[in-house]
Protein backbone atom coordinates (compact mmCIF):
# COMPACT_ATOMS: atom_id res chain seq x y z
CA UNK A 1 0.00 0.00 0.00
CA UNK A 2 1.26 3.47 -0.88
CA UNK A 3 1.51 5.86 1.99
CA UNK A 4 0.06 9.16 1.26
CA UNK A 5 1.00 12.10 3.41
CA UNK A 6 -2.22 13.89 2.84
CA UNK A 7 -4.28 10.87 3.67
CA UNK A 8 -2.20 10.21 6.78
CA UNK A 9 -2.63 13.77 7.93
CA UNK A 10 -6.31 13.63 7.35
CA UNK A 11 -6.53 10.35 9.20
CA UNK A 12 -4.60 11.82 12.10
CA UNK A 13 -7.17 14.59 12.34
CA UNK A 14 -10.00 12.11 12.36
CA UNK A 15 -8.50 9.40 14.54
CA UNK A 16 -5.00 9.76 15.95
CA UNK A 17 -4.87 6.17 17.28
CA UNK A 18 -5.74 4.63 13.96
CA UNK A 19 -3.12 6.76 12.31
CA UNK A 20 -0.41 5.21 14.42
CA UNK A 21 -1.22 1.70 13.24
CA UNK A 22 1.22 0.72 10.61
CA UNK A 23 -0.15 -0.41 7.34
CA UNK A 24 0.69 -4.06 7.59
CA UNK A 25 -1.58 -7.09 7.24
CA UNK A 26 -2.72 -8.03 10.69
CA UNK A 27 -4.88 -10.95 9.55
CA UNK A 28 -2.12 -13.38 8.94
CA UNK A 29 -2.45 -17.11 9.66
CA UNK A 30 0.32 -19.66 10.16
CA UNK A 31 1.57 -21.51 7.08
CA UNK A 32 -0.58 -24.48 6.09
CA UNK A 33 -3.42 -23.24 8.37
CA UNK A 34 -6.06 -23.85 5.78
CA UNK A 35 -4.70 -27.26 4.77
CA UNK A 36 -5.77 -28.92 7.97
CA UNK A 37 -8.64 -26.63 8.94
CA UNK A 38 -11.53 -28.76 7.61
CA UNK A 39 -10.16 -31.76 9.41
CA UNK A 40 -9.69 -29.84 12.61
CA UNK A 41 -13.25 -28.48 12.47
CA UNK A 42 -14.77 -31.90 11.91
CA UNK A 43 -12.77 -33.29 14.78
CA UNK A 44 -13.88 -30.46 17.05
CA UNK A 45 -17.53 -31.04 16.15
CA UNK A 46 -17.29 -34.75 16.84
CA UNK A 47 -15.68 -34.07 20.22
CA UNK A 48 -18.19 -31.34 21.29
CA UNK A 49 -21.47 -33.18 20.50
CA UNK A 50 -21.60 -35.41 23.66
CA UNK A 51 -20.82 -32.39 25.79
CA UNK A 52 -23.84 -30.51 24.42
CA UNK A 53 -26.15 -33.48 25.12
CA UNK A 54 -24.88 -33.58 28.67
CA UNK A 55 -25.73 -29.90 29.22
CA UNK A 56 -29.41 -30.56 28.46
CA UNK A 57 -29.66 -33.46 30.81
CA UNK A 58 -31.09 -33.05 34.33
CA UNK A 59 -30.08 -34.78 37.56
CA UNK A 60 -31.97 -37.97 38.36
CA UNK A 61 -35.22 -37.28 40.31
CA UNK A 62 -35.08 -33.60 39.22
CA UNK A 63 -38.81 -33.47 38.25
CA UNK A 64 -40.03 -35.30 41.34
CA UNK A 65 -39.98 -32.28 43.64
CA UNK A 66 -40.10 -29.60 40.96
CA UNK A 67 -43.85 -28.68 41.21
CA UNK A 68 -43.73 -28.46 44.98
CA UNK A 69 -40.66 -26.33 44.95
CA UNK A 70 -42.18 -23.95 42.35
CA UNK A 71 -45.47 -23.62 44.24
CA UNK A 72 -43.51 -23.10 47.47
CA UNK A 73 -41.57 -20.27 45.83
CA UNK A 74 -44.75 -18.70 44.45
CA UNK A 75 -46.58 -18.92 47.77
CA UNK A 76 -43.76 -17.44 49.65
CA UNK A 77 -43.54 -14.51 47.23
CA UNK A 78 -47.36 -14.01 47.13
CA UNK A 79 -47.53 -14.06 50.91
CA UNK A 80 -44.92 -11.33 50.99
CA UNK A 81 -46.89 -9.20 48.54
CA UNK A 82 -50.27 -9.77 50.27
CA UNK A 83 -49.01 -8.63 53.54
CA UNK A 84 -49.19 -5.06 52.19
CA UNK A 85 -52.98 -5.15 51.21
CA UNK A 86 -55.43 -5.07 54.15
CA UNK A 87 -58.43 -5.67 51.91
CA UNK A 88 -56.92 -8.68 50.29
CA UNK A 89 -55.62 -9.83 53.63
CA UNK A 90 -59.21 -10.00 54.88
CA UNK A 91 -60.16 -12.15 51.97
CA UNK A 92 -57.19 -14.33 52.29
CA UNK A 93 -58.16 -17.93 52.17
CA UNK A 94 -61.84 -17.19 51.60
CA UNK A 95 -63.57 -18.32 48.42
CA UNK A 96 -65.32 -15.14 47.36
CA UNK A 97 -67.07 -16.81 44.49
CA UNK A 98 -69.22 -19.01 46.57
CA UNK A 99 -73.07 -19.02 46.46
CA UNK A 100 -75.58 -20.25 49.01
CA UNK A 101 -76.44 -23.88 48.90
CA UNK A 102 -79.09 -24.63 46.24
CA UNK A 103 -78.60 -21.18 44.74
CA UNK A 104 -78.83 -22.35 41.17
CA UNK A 105 -81.78 -24.61 41.87
CA UNK A 106 -84.23 -21.72 42.07
CA UNK A 107 -82.29 -19.17 40.07
CA UNK A 108 -84.35 -19.41 36.85
CA UNK A 109 -87.62 -19.16 38.73
CA UNK A 110 -86.34 -16.23 40.74
CA UNK A 111 -85.22 -14.36 37.59
CA UNK A 112 -88.53 -14.93 35.84
CA UNK A 113 -90.37 -13.80 38.98
CA UNK A 114 -88.32 -10.61 39.11
CA UNK A 115 -88.93 -9.94 35.41
CA UNK A 116 -92.66 -10.44 35.90
CA UNK A 117 -92.71 -8.03 38.81
CA UNK A 118 -90.94 -5.40 36.69
CA UNK A 119 -93.34 -5.92 33.79
CA UNK A 120 -96.34 -5.59 36.09
CA UNK A 121 -95.04 -2.32 37.42
CA UNK A 122 -94.45 -0.88 33.96
CA UNK A 123 -97.71 -1.97 32.40
CA UNK A 124 -99.97 -0.44 34.96
CA UNK A 125 -102.10 1.49 32.39
CA UNK A 126 -105.83 1.00 32.83
CA UNK A 127 -106.28 0.16 29.19
CA UNK A 128 -103.85 -2.67 29.33
CA UNK A 129 -105.10 -3.71 32.76
CA UNK A 130 -108.54 -4.23 31.32
CA UNK A 131 -107.25 -6.68 28.81
CA UNK A 132 -104.81 -8.24 31.16
CA UNK A 133 -104.79 -11.91 30.75
CA UNK A 134 -107.06 -11.77 27.74
CA UNK A 135 -105.84 -12.92 24.40
CA UNK A 136 -106.62 -9.90 22.34
CA UNK A 137 -105.57 -11.58 19.19
CA UNK A 138 -108.35 -14.04 19.15
CA UNK A 139 -111.00 -14.10 16.44
CA UNK A 140 -114.42 -15.68 16.37
CA UNK A 141 -114.55 -19.30 15.46
CA UNK A 142 -114.47 -19.76 11.71
CA UNK A 143 -113.41 -16.17 11.17
CA UNK A 144 -110.89 -16.99 8.51
CA UNK A 145 -113.20 -19.40 6.74
CA UNK A 146 -115.23 -16.60 5.18
CA UNK A 147 -112.71 -13.79 5.48
CA UNK A 148 -111.54 -13.71 1.86
CA UNK A 149 -115.09 -13.77 0.57
CA UNK A 150 -116.09 -10.98 2.91
CA UNK A 151 -113.17 -8.84 1.80
CA UNK A 152 -113.79 -9.49 -1.86
CA UNK A 153 -117.47 -8.71 -1.46
CA UNK A 154 -116.61 -5.39 0.19
CA UNK A 155 -114.06 -4.47 -2.45
CA UNK A 156 -116.27 -5.38 -5.35
CA UNK A 157 -119.24 -3.53 -4.01
CA UNK A 158 -119.98 -1.40 -7.05
CA UNK A 159 -120.09 2.37 -6.64
CA UNK A 160 -123.42 4.01 -7.11
CA UNK A 161 -123.74 4.39 -10.82
CA UNK A 162 -125.62 7.40 -12.03
CA UNK A 163 -126.90 6.47 -15.36
CA UNK A 164 -126.51 9.05 -18.05
CA UNK A 165 -129.36 8.63 -20.39
CA UNK A 166 -128.14 8.91 -23.89
CA UNK A 167 -129.36 12.23 -25.09
CA UNK A 168 -130.83 12.23 -28.46
CA UNK A 169 -129.07 14.38 -31.00
CA UNK A 170 -132.29 16.35 -31.36
CA UNK A 171 -131.90 17.79 -27.87
CA UNK A 172 -128.29 18.61 -28.54
CA UNK A 173 -129.21 20.48 -31.69
CA UNK A 174 -132.11 22.14 -29.93
CA UNK A 175 -129.80 23.31 -27.14
CA UNK A 176 -127.27 24.63 -29.64
CA UNK A 177 -130.01 26.35 -31.59
CA UNK A 178 -131.41 27.90 -28.41
CA UNK A 179 -128.02 29.23 -27.36
CA UNK A 180 -127.22 30.63 -30.77
CA UNK A 181 -130.71 32.04 -31.00
CA UNK A 182 -130.22 33.88 -27.73
CA UNK A 183 -126.91 35.24 -29.00
CA UNK A 184 -128.52 36.31 -32.25
CA UNK A 185 -131.46 37.97 -30.54
CA UNK A 186 -129.20 39.81 -28.13
CA UNK A 187 -127.15 41.09 -31.08
CA UNK A 188 -130.34 42.28 -32.78
CA UNK A 189 -131.61 43.93 -29.63
CA UNK A 190 -128.28 45.71 -29.16
CA UNK A 191 -128.41 47.04 -32.72
CA UNK A 192 -132.03 48.06 -32.38
CA UNK A 193 -131.37 49.82 -29.13
CA UNK A 194 -128.50 51.70 -30.65
CA UNK A 195 -130.67 52.84 -33.54
CA UNK A 196 -133.54 54.00 -31.38
CA UNK A 197 -131.32 55.85 -28.95
CA UNK A 198 -130.34 58.31 -31.66
CA UNK A 199 -132.10 61.58 -31.07
CA UNK A 200 -134.33 61.97 -34.11
CA UNK A 201 -134.04 65.74 -33.94
CA UNK A 202 -130.32 65.57 -34.65
CA UNK A 203 -128.95 64.60 -38.02
CA UNK A 204 -127.96 61.00 -37.41
CA UNK A 205 -124.33 60.20 -37.98
CA UNK A 206 -125.47 57.33 -40.19
CA UNK A 207 -127.41 59.71 -42.40
CA UNK A 208 -124.49 62.07 -42.81
CA UNK A 209 -122.11 59.20 -43.51
CA UNK A 210 -124.43 57.74 -46.11
CA UNK A 211 -124.96 61.15 -47.71
CA UNK A 212 -121.20 61.55 -47.88
CA UNK A 213 -120.94 58.17 -49.59
CA UNK A 214 -123.63 59.08 -52.09
CA UNK A 215 -121.84 62.30 -52.98
CA UNK A 216 -118.48 60.59 -53.20
CA UNK A 217 -119.75 57.78 -55.40
CA UNK A 218 -122.19 60.00 -57.31
CA UNK A 219 -124.73 57.27 -56.67
CA UNK A 220 -127.82 59.41 -56.11
CA UNK A 221 -129.89 57.79 -58.87
CA UNK A 222 -128.74 54.32 -57.97
CA UNK A 223 -129.72 54.77 -54.33
CA UNK A 224 -133.00 56.39 -55.31
CA UNK A 225 -133.90 53.36 -57.46
CA UNK A 226 -133.77 51.14 -54.36
CA UNK A 227 -136.30 53.23 -52.44
CA UNK A 228 -139.68 51.60 -52.11
CA UNK A 229 -143.20 53.01 -52.60
CA UNK A 230 -144.01 52.81 -48.92
CA UNK A 231 -140.79 54.56 -47.92
CA UNK A 232 -141.52 57.43 -50.29
CA UNK A 233 -145.11 57.77 -49.07
CA UNK A 234 -143.91 57.78 -45.47
CA UNK A 235 -141.25 60.34 -46.14
CA UNK A 236 -143.58 62.66 -48.06
CA UNK A 237 -146.29 62.43 -45.42
CA UNK A 238 -143.75 63.16 -42.70
CA UNK A 239 -142.59 66.17 -44.67
CA UNK A 240 -146.16 67.49 -44.68
CA UNK A 241 -146.86 66.62 -48.30
CA UNK A 242 -150.32 65.70 -49.61
CA UNK A 243 -149.12 62.61 -51.44
CA UNK A 244 -152.11 62.12 -53.75
CA UNK A 245 -152.32 65.77 -54.73
CA UNK A 246 -148.61 65.80 -55.30
CA UNK A 247 -148.89 62.71 -57.50
CA UNK A 248 -151.54 64.27 -59.68
CA UNK A 249 -149.51 67.43 -59.87
CA UNK A 250 -146.54 65.35 -60.85
CA UNK A 251 -148.45 63.76 -63.71
CA UNK A 252 -149.62 67.15 -64.85
CA UNK A 253 -146.15 68.65 -64.80
CA UNK A 254 -144.78 65.69 -66.63
CA UNK A 255 -147.25 66.33 -69.45
CA UNK A 256 -148.34 62.85 -68.83
CA UNK A 257 -152.01 63.61 -68.49
CA UNK A 258 -154.34 61.85 -70.89
CA UNK A 259 -155.20 63.73 -74.06
CA UNK A 260 -158.69 65.13 -74.45
CA UNK A 261 -159.47 62.47 -77.02
CA UNK A 262 -158.67 59.74 -74.52
CA UNK A 263 -161.51 60.89 -72.28
CA UNK A 264 -163.89 60.70 -75.27
CA UNK A 265 -162.87 57.25 -76.39
CA UNK A 266 -162.71 55.75 -72.94
CA UNK A 267 -164.87 57.09 -70.11
CA UNK A 268 -162.66 55.30 -67.66
CA UNK A 269 -159.59 57.24 -68.66
CA UNK A 270 -159.60 59.29 -65.45
CA UNK A 271 -160.24 56.24 -63.33
CA UNK A 272 -157.43 54.51 -65.11
CA UNK A 273 -155.11 57.37 -64.41
CA UNK A 274 -156.06 57.47 -60.76
CA UNK A 275 -155.78 53.73 -60.55
CA UNK A 276 -152.42 53.97 -62.19
CA UNK A 277 -151.34 56.29 -59.43
CA UNK A 278 -153.06 54.16 -56.79
CA UNK A 279 -155.33 57.03 -55.94
CA UNK A 280 -158.65 55.22 -55.80
CA UNK A 281 -160.15 57.55 -53.26
CA UNK A 282 -158.50 60.92 -53.51
CA UNK A 283 -160.50 62.33 -50.64
CA UNK A 284 -159.11 59.94 -48.09
CA UNK A 285 -155.80 61.59 -47.82
CA UNK B 1 -115.32 17.41 -33.56
CA UNK B 2 -118.53 17.00 -35.39
CA UNK B 3 -120.38 18.84 -32.65
CA UNK B 4 -117.90 21.67 -32.63
CA UNK B 5 -118.32 22.08 -36.37
CA UNK B 6 -122.06 22.02 -35.93
CA UNK B 7 -121.89 24.65 -33.21
CA UNK B 8 -119.66 26.88 -35.31
CA UNK B 9 -122.00 26.53 -38.25
CA UNK B 10 -124.98 27.42 -36.12
CA UNK B 11 -123.16 30.38 -34.61
CA UNK B 12 -122.18 31.77 -37.99
CA UNK B 13 -125.69 31.14 -39.21
CA UNK B 14 -127.23 32.99 -36.31
CA UNK B 15 -124.87 35.93 -36.74
CA UNK B 16 -125.65 36.24 -40.44
CA UNK B 17 -129.32 35.86 -39.54
CA UNK B 18 -128.93 38.71 -37.09
CA UNK B 19 -127.29 40.81 -39.79
CA UNK B 20 -130.04 39.94 -42.23
CA UNK B 21 -132.55 41.01 -39.62
CA UNK B 22 -130.65 44.25 -39.31
CA UNK B 23 -131.14 44.98 -43.02
CA UNK B 24 -134.69 43.72 -42.97
CA UNK B 25 -137.60 46.16 -42.87
CA UNK B 26 -136.42 48.67 -40.32
CA UNK B 27 -138.45 51.88 -40.70
CA UNK B 28 -135.72 53.97 -39.12
CA UNK B 29 -133.08 52.67 -41.52
CA UNK B 30 -135.27 53.05 -44.57
CA UNK B 31 -136.20 56.57 -43.61
CA UNK B 32 -132.53 57.31 -43.08
CA UNK B 33 -131.84 56.29 -46.67
CA UNK B 34 -134.16 58.96 -48.08
CA UNK B 35 -132.82 61.46 -45.59
CA UNK B 36 -129.31 60.67 -46.77
CA UNK B 37 -130.45 61.21 -50.34
CA UNK B 38 -131.89 64.55 -49.25
CA UNK B 39 -128.68 65.62 -47.51
CA UNK B 40 -126.62 64.59 -50.51
CA UNK B 41 -128.95 66.42 -52.91
CA UNK B 42 -129.06 69.66 -50.92
CA UNK B 43 -125.32 69.63 -50.24
CA UNK B 44 -124.64 69.22 -53.94
CA UNK B 45 -127.18 71.76 -55.14
CA UNK B 46 -126.13 74.43 -52.64
CA UNK B 47 -122.44 73.62 -53.00
CA UNK B 48 -122.06 73.45 -49.24
CA UNK B 49 -118.48 73.29 -48.03
CA UNK B 50 -117.52 71.39 -44.92
CA UNK B 51 -117.68 74.28 -42.46
CA UNK B 52 -121.04 75.40 -43.86
CA UNK B 53 -122.40 71.85 -43.67
CA UNK B 54 -121.25 71.49 -40.05
CA UNK B 55 -123.35 74.51 -39.09
CA UNK B 56 -126.14 74.07 -41.60
CA UNK B 57 -127.29 70.52 -40.89
CA UNK B 58 -127.81 70.87 -37.13
CA UNK B 59 -129.94 73.97 -37.80
CA UNK B 60 -131.73 72.14 -40.58
CA UNK B 61 -132.45 69.29 -38.21
CA UNK B 62 -134.17 71.68 -35.86
CA UNK B 63 -136.05 73.22 -38.78
CA UNK B 64 -137.12 69.82 -40.07
CA UNK B 65 -138.38 68.86 -36.62
CA UNK B 66 -140.61 71.90 -36.49
CA UNK B 67 -142.01 71.30 -39.98
CA UNK B 68 -142.82 67.70 -39.07
CA UNK B 69 -144.53 68.75 -35.87
CA UNK B 70 -147.21 70.64 -37.79
CA UNK B 71 -150.50 68.82 -37.34
CA UNK B 72 -151.42 66.90 -40.49
CA UNK B 73 -155.12 67.14 -39.72
CA UNK B 74 -155.23 70.91 -39.82
CA UNK B 75 -157.16 72.52 -42.68
CA UNK B 76 -154.87 72.46 -45.67
CA UNK B 77 -154.36 76.21 -45.95
CA UNK B 78 -153.82 76.54 -42.23
CA UNK B 79 -151.27 73.71 -42.39
CA UNK B 80 -149.45 75.31 -45.32
CA UNK B 81 -149.50 78.66 -43.53
CA UNK B 82 -147.84 77.20 -40.48
CA UNK B 83 -145.17 75.54 -42.60
CA UNK B 84 -144.58 78.79 -44.39
CA UNK B 85 -144.26 80.64 -41.08
CA UNK B 86 -141.63 78.17 -39.93
CA UNK B 87 -139.72 78.58 -43.17
CA UNK B 88 -139.82 82.36 -42.79
CA UNK B 89 -138.69 82.20 -39.20
CA UNK B 90 -135.62 80.21 -40.21
CA UNK B 91 -134.76 82.40 -43.19
CA UNK B 92 -132.40 84.71 -41.31
CA UNK B 93 -130.65 81.93 -39.48
CA UNK B 94 -130.08 79.98 -42.70
CA UNK B 95 -128.86 83.18 -44.37
CA UNK B 96 -126.31 83.64 -41.59
CA UNK B 97 -124.81 80.25 -42.33
CA UNK B 98 -125.19 80.27 -46.10
CA UNK B 99 -123.91 83.84 -46.42
CA UNK B 100 -126.66 85.38 -48.50
CA UNK B 101 -130.43 85.66 -48.77
CA UNK B 102 -130.17 84.39 -52.33
CA UNK B 103 -128.58 81.17 -51.22
CA UNK B 104 -131.22 80.71 -48.55
CA UNK B 105 -133.88 81.24 -51.16
CA UNK B 106 -132.14 78.64 -53.20
CA UNK B 107 -132.24 76.22 -50.27
CA UNK B 108 -136.04 76.47 -50.03
CA UNK B 109 -136.23 75.85 -53.75
CA UNK B 110 -133.93 72.84 -53.61
CA UNK B 111 -135.84 71.53 -50.61
CA UNK B 112 -139.09 71.61 -52.60
CA UNK B 113 -137.34 70.14 -55.63
CA UNK B 114 -136.22 67.15 -53.67
CA UNK B 115 -139.74 66.42 -52.47
CA UNK B 116 -140.97 66.77 -56.04
CA UNK B 117 -138.30 64.31 -57.14
CA UNK B 118 -139.59 61.88 -54.57
CA UNK B 119 -143.15 62.38 -55.76
CA UNK B 120 -142.00 61.80 -59.33
CA UNK B 121 -140.21 58.68 -58.25
CA UNK B 122 -143.34 57.45 -56.51
CA UNK B 123 -145.44 58.16 -59.59
CA UNK B 124 -142.98 56.32 -61.81
CA UNK B 125 -142.97 53.37 -59.48
CA UNK B 126 -146.74 53.15 -59.42
CA UNK B 127 -147.21 53.69 -63.16
CA UNK B 128 -144.61 51.08 -64.01
CA UNK B 129 -146.12 48.67 -61.58
CA UNK B 130 -149.67 49.19 -62.74
CA UNK B 131 -148.93 49.26 -66.48
CA UNK B 132 -147.34 45.89 -66.10
CA UNK B 133 -150.42 44.63 -64.37
CA UNK B 134 -153.11 46.45 -66.39
CA UNK B 135 -153.58 43.90 -69.21
CA UNK B 136 -154.45 41.28 -66.63
CA UNK B 137 -156.83 43.61 -64.87
CA UNK B 138 -158.68 44.59 -68.02
CA UNK B 139 -159.15 41.03 -69.12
Amino acid sequence: MHSNVNIQNELKELNSILATVSNMNVYTVPDGYFDAISHDILMAVQQDTPQVMDKNSVPAGYFDGLADSIMGKIRSEVAEENEDSALLAGLKGINVYQVPAGYFDNLATAIIARINVGVDEEESSTLLDSIKGINVYQVPAGYFDNLSEAIVSKIEKPAKVIEMKPRSSFFRYAAAAAITGIIGLSVISVFNKRDTTIDPSLPAIDVMAKASDILKNNSFDKELSTVSDADLVNYLKESGEDVNAALVASVEEDNNLPEQIDYMTDDKTLDNLLNELNIAQPATN
Amino acid sequence: MKHILLLITLLIGSISFAHAQEDEPDPVKREQKIKALYVAYVTQQLNLNETEAQKFWPLHSQFDGEIRSVDHNLPELERQQRILNIKKSYQDRFAKILGSAGRTDNFYRVDAEFRKKMVDKLRQLRQQNNRNQRPNRRN
